[in-house]
């Protein structure tokens, strides 16, 4: 059994992460989830930096949900900075976007995100898009034997 | 210098004279010891005769002159002086007679004879050679005829016989002459001697005399040594007088009386010396001695007168026969004078005429050696003995190779007796008429030949031979077969030309048409022979036809006029017509050759050319385009007067090449003259354009634009350029526009750079826009439909009733289709920014894939599906999928409602080059009264209740099409389904 890690979801919408994170319980997500406002503190956080400097060193998040439309650092810089770094730089990384701009789609896989998932106007859709999410990376809510 | 050397020639020619006679006076001297007395004349006749030989007349008279002077002065008794004895003096003028008759003769005759032989003996040898048949038969009668023929002979021996006559019978008149003077001289020695022997008496009796005084013996010895002579004296005389009986009697009565003295005075002498003194003085008182003395001295004298009248006797008859003698002289020099002048007067003729026979023969000669002819002569035994210069060429047989031999050998074998019969036909006296038959030559080639054969007559009329000319008509028969063939050319021709042609007599009589003039005219032979062609006229121009027609008969000149000739079909069309002379070889005209040239083609093509030219002309002018040219061949300059007023010239200014270079700006000198290199060295083929400034005698700046191409004549090395020229434009007014529209595009290019500007950022904030409407404006409606669907699904039946969830539903379906809009419109959006890429597309698997898609999508639905295959086009294929998607969604879509739903992609009959593709449905349809609010966005036709969409659809198909530069059009009806039709341009 995989030790089951956190997962770190970085965006400044409330309505979004509420719904995001309603999501992900309803797709069976059981790993804890770590959420920051913005890139600057997704950094700090990763880097054990800033506000989040005494954290602990070890606690890497099992994945990253990265809304790309950030406050102070964007998305796609926090991406090409985690990617960057060797500490993180295996960590996956979903983009999570309400763009279907293929400039947006190609620089995030150009800079090493490992997968994009569109945030749909429709609740049902998303709720799709995370469960496959979910399955696919975290393989954290095995159904109790 | 021809004078100077004519005088020494003269000179020489009498010094040569001069020099004979010296030489023939030593060679007279030298024989002297032979000839003695005689033959004084001799050599120095001999000189006359050679001097006359050599030398001519004049110093042949010279050498007369001087040998007469010297034979006179060395060789006449008395030597060393000129005078001489009478006889010697006759001698001497008949010497200057023969000697003046033989310088004549000499002088005179021989040269010109022979310069008149020496002129006529090579052509007289050649003729002897090749033409002349020898006289084979000569006779004793040809001889004396020869002899008669030749009248230089006759007179020579004429003169002879004068001079030998004349030489005898002065030969006789010289013996008797010589004969007086002997008996002269003998007369003389008997006086002489009668003279002696008296005085020899008296000295006898004077020696007595003085011994019958003395007495003394020493007078005696004299006395006896006369006496002793006595006898002797009388001896001789009585032989002197041998002749005379007188003088012989007397002699004997002297001897007796002589005797009788003797006698006498030998008593004296005895008395004296027996008596003494006295004795004899008394014997000689009465002594008959005294009477003795005198008879002896009478017949002494009787002797005397008889010699003496012997003398003057002989005297007499000496001068009777030298006035004789003179006479003869006279007479016989006048007439061999008379005899000379005739004879060489004849002979003169006789050589004139002789040298004009032989000039003729020569000239017959050279005819015959000259003609291309064959000119054979044959004896009658059929032997080659003449054989010219055209035999040789033609049978190839020189005349040594076949003179003497038979004349068989040029005839073939098959035809050996051809000849016989000629000779046997001329033997008879008759000439052969003209035959034709094959000869052979030497190389073996047969030879048509004409031969004409006529005998051979010798000057005394004899037949000797046969001639025959033979002529070569080989190339006379070909030539005929060539002519034949040339006039079958010439019908042929004639026949083939599109020109009418025709042929008439010298009078004008039409006789030949070719075909062209039948079939132009549809007339037939009969109609139009002669003069008949004046029906195919126009009447009215025909009066000026025939007047000209008639003149040009009159006067043999060409004829060439333009009139009507009615055609086959009744259309009178102008003719240019030319008719010429064909003349024969003295100018006569033996037929005319006329031809008419159909010209109302020329005419409207000379038209057509004149309002082209026109039309050049005048387009020059509007154009304001001048005309340059420089033959460089010739180096001529043309300019027309546009040309030279661009360059602010006059009229007649002289231009050419370094003055139209002066006249260009200064600034663009080098670049014309360098465009001008290059055009002459034939790069770019030799095309020249070139703009540049000039400046006008008034210091003004014009723009002028020349335009031009060298020509070229040969190829590769001998190329060469013959000639540039062009056209040059005024171009200041457009130079002005032009630097105007510089200004303005500068300006233009400022502003839009500025609007480019300003609308790349408005692109940037429409492209902010979207982004920030895919996010922003996305984000609110995820909100408002997540949490509506957690309330429905986590709440519904608790704290919401039927109603609020009916509500919350609505919500939700309204911020769907709120997502949707703002998701179509962005992609309308990205349509346009969109990097377009042509490239061939295959739109039928497009349309096949697409629309498998649908039926994927909805699995329950049944719809005939139509696609052509094959179909491709020069397009986006993104884009091209893009369209494909919405015409086809659009299809489907409205298809759903429909029973028997059919969907077809394919192509329909094309207007223009780009295919027109189509997409027909037979699905809800439209009313066309709105197909003008098709396209645009958000424009909907159906009410969402009934069909579902968002009105960005159309729009994005017509983008999609505009932006391939095609076109999209649609045809529907309401009900009955709908087509749009695409193009996609390029070349579809």
């Amino acid at each position: 059994m995989t030790r089951v890690g956190n997962m770190l979801l970085v965006e400044d919408n409330k309505d979004d992460e509420l719904l995001t994170l309603d999501a992900l319980r309803n797709a069976g997500v059981s790993n804890s989830i770590f959420v920051v406002r913005d890139g600057q503190e997704a950094l700090d956080y990763l880097f054990v930096e800033g506000s989040f400097a005494t954290r602990d060193r070890n606690d890497r998040p099992c994945i990253i949900l990265l809304d790309l439309k950030l406050p102070k650092i964007s998305g796609m810089e926090v991406l090409r900075r985690i990617k960057a770094d060797e500490r993180t730089k295996r960590l996956p990384v979903v983009v999570l976007t309400t763009s279907s701009e293929a400039e947006d789609i190609h620089n995030c896989y150009g800079n090493g995100a490992n997968s994009y998932v569109r945030k749909p106007v429709e609740y049902e859709k998303f709720l799709e898009a995370i469960r496959h999410l979910g399955l696919y990376w975290t393989l954290v809510n095995e159904p109790a034997n | 210098m021809s004078a100077s050397s004519a005088s020494f020639s003269t000179l020489y020619r009498y010094g040569i004279s001069v020099v004979a006679v010296v030489m023939a006076t030593a060679i007279r001297a030298a024989l002297e010891p032979v000839l003695g007395r005689e033959a004084p004349y001799l050599p120095f006749v001999l000189a006359i005769l050679l001097v006359g030989h050599f030398e001519g007349m004049g110093p042949a008279f010279l050498a007369t002159g001087l040998s007469t002077l010297s034979t006179a002065w060395f060789f006449l008794e008395p030597q060393r002086s000129l005078i001489a004895s009478p006889s010697a003096r006759a001698a001497l003028v008949m010497f200057v007679v023969v000697g003046a008759a033989l310088s004549i003769l000499i002088g005179h005759v021989r040269p010109s004879l022979v310069s008149a032989l020496k002129a006529a003996e090579t052509p007289r040898k050649r003729i002897e050679m090749l033409y002349l048949t020898p006289d084979t038969g000569e006779t004793a009668r040809n001889v004396w005829v020869k002899f008669w023929q030749r009248p230089h002979f006759f007179w020579l021996s004429l003169a002879a016989i004068v001079v030998v006559l004349e030489a005898g019978s002065f030969a006789s008149i010289w013996t008797r002459f010589s004969e007086r003077e002997q008996w002269s001289l003998h007369t003389h020695q008997v006086l002489e001697k009668l003279e002696s022997l008296l005085s020899t008496l008296n000295e006898i009796e004077t020696r007595q005399r003085s011994y019958l005084l003395t007495g003394e013996d020493r007078d005696l010895a004299p006395y006896r040594e006369e006496s002793e002579e006595i006898p002797v004296r009388l001896d001789e005389i009585q032989e002197l007088t041998a002749d005379n009986p007188r003088q012989q009697e007397q002699i004997k009565n002297l001897r007796r009386l002589i005797a009788a003295r003797n006698v006498a005075l030998e008593k004296n002498i005895e008395l004296r010396q027996a008596r003494g003194l006295l004795a004899v003085d008394e014997f000689i008182k009465d002594s008959p001695g005294k009477g003795t003395m005198e008879q002896i001295r009478k017949s002494l004298a009787e002797m005397k007168s008889e010699e003496s009248f012997l003398l003057d006797r002989r005297n007499e008859a000496a001068l009777a026969s030298a006035k004789t003698m003179a006479e003869m002289m006279v007479s016989g020099a006048s007439l061999l004078l008379i005899v000379l002048v005739a004879g060489s007067r004849v002979i003169d003729r006789h050589i004139s005429a002789r040298k004009q026979d032989i000039e003729l023969s020569a000239s017959l000669a050279a005819i015959v050696n000259s003609t291309e002819d064959a000119i054979i002569g044959e004896s009658l035994d059929g032997l080659i003995l003449s054989w010219n210069r055209g035999a040789e060429k033609l049978y190839g047989y020189t005349a040594a190779e076949v003179l003497g031999r038979p004349s068989l050998l040029l005839s073939p074998p098959e035809i050996p007796d051809e000849m016989g019969t000629v000779l046997r036909h001329i033997s008879r006296g008759k000439e052969t008429e003209r035959y034709e038959t094959v000869r052979i030559a030497k190389d073996g080639r047969k030879i048509d030949v004409a031969i004409t054969s006529s005998p051979i007559i010798n000057r005394i009329g004899e037949l000797i031979g046969v001639s025959a000319i033979t002529r070569d008509i080989t190339g006379r028969i070909r030539a005929q077969e060539k002519l034949r063939e040339s006039e079958a050319q010439f019908r042929t021709l004639a026949n083939a030309i599109p020109q009418l042609c025709w042929m008439a007599n010298a009078d004008g009589w039409v006789f030949w048409y070719n075909r062209r003039w039948y079939e132009y005219t549809g007339a037939t032979p009969e109609q139009v022979e002669g003069w008949a062609w004046q029906s195919l006229h126009d009447p009215e121009v025909l009066p000026a036809v025939m007047e000209r027609w008639n003149g040009s008969i009159a006067s043999g000149e060409l004829f060439d006029m333009v009139f009507p000739l009615r055609g086959a079909d009744g259309v009178f069309r102008p003719f240019l017509t030319r008719v010429m002379p064909l003349r024969d070889k003295d100018g006569q005209i033996t037929r005319w050759f006329g031809t008419n040239t159909d010209i109302s083609e020329q005419t409207i093509t000379e038209e057509k050319l004149r309002r082209v030219l026109e039309q050049r002309d005048q387009a020059m002018e509007a154009g304001d385009l001048g005309t340059w040219d420089y033959r460089l061949e010739t180096g001529e300059v043309f300019w027309d007067e546009r040309c030279r007023s661009m360059f602010g010239m006059m009229t007649g200014d002289r231009i050419d090449y370094d003055a139209e270079i002066q006249l260009i700006h200064p600034e663009d000198r080098v670049a014309v003259a360098e465009a001008k290199q290059q055009a002459l060295a034939g790069v770019n083929d030799g095309m020249y354009h070139q703009e540049f400034r000039v400046i006008w005698p008034d210091g003004s700046v014009h723009w002028v634009a020349s335009h031009g191409r060298v020509l070229f004549k040969g190829e590769g090395r001998s190329r060469r350029a013959v000639r540039f020229n062009g056209v040059k434009m005024n171009i200041t007014d457009r130079k002005r526009a032009e630097s105007e529209i510089l200004d303005l595009n500068a300006t233009l290019e400022r502003r839009v750079q500025e609007r480019t500007g300003q609308l790349e950022s408005a692109i940037r904030e429409l492209e902010a826009f979207s982004y920030s409407v895919s996010h922003d404006l996305r984000a609110p409606l995820r909100s408002v439909e997540g949490f509506a669907k957690i309330l429905l699904r986590d709440y519904s039946g608790r704290v919401l009733d039927e109603i609020a969830a009916d509500y919350m539903k609505r919500m939700r379906a309204a911020t769907q289709r709120m997502g949707k809009l703002i998701g179509d419109l962005l992609a309308l959006s990205r349509l346009t920014r969109q990097e377009m890429s042509r490239q061939r597309v295959n739109l039928s698997e497009i349309a096949h894939s697409v629309l498998m898609e649908y039926a994927a999508r909805e699995p329950d639905r049944c719809v005939q599906v139509e696609v052509e295959s094959g179909l491709f086009a020069d397009a986006d294929p993104a884009l091209a999928r893009v369209a494909l998607e919405n015409l086809l969604g659009n299809a489907w879509k409205y298809t759903g409602k429909t029973a028997a739903a059919t969907i077809a992609f394919g192509t329909c009959g094309s207007s223009r080059s780009e295919a027109t593709f189509f997409v027909r449905d037979n699905g809800a349809g439209f009313d066309m009264a709105h197909v003008d609010q098709l396209f645009a966005p958000f424009q909907r036709l159906h009410r969402a209740e009934e069909f579902e969409g968002t009105g960005i659809g159309l729009a994005t198909v017509q983008r999609v099409i505009r932006r391939h530069g095609g076109r999209v059009w649609a045809d529907a009806k309401p009900g009955q389904g709908a087509v749009f039709y695409f193009t996609l341009g390029g070349d579809g």
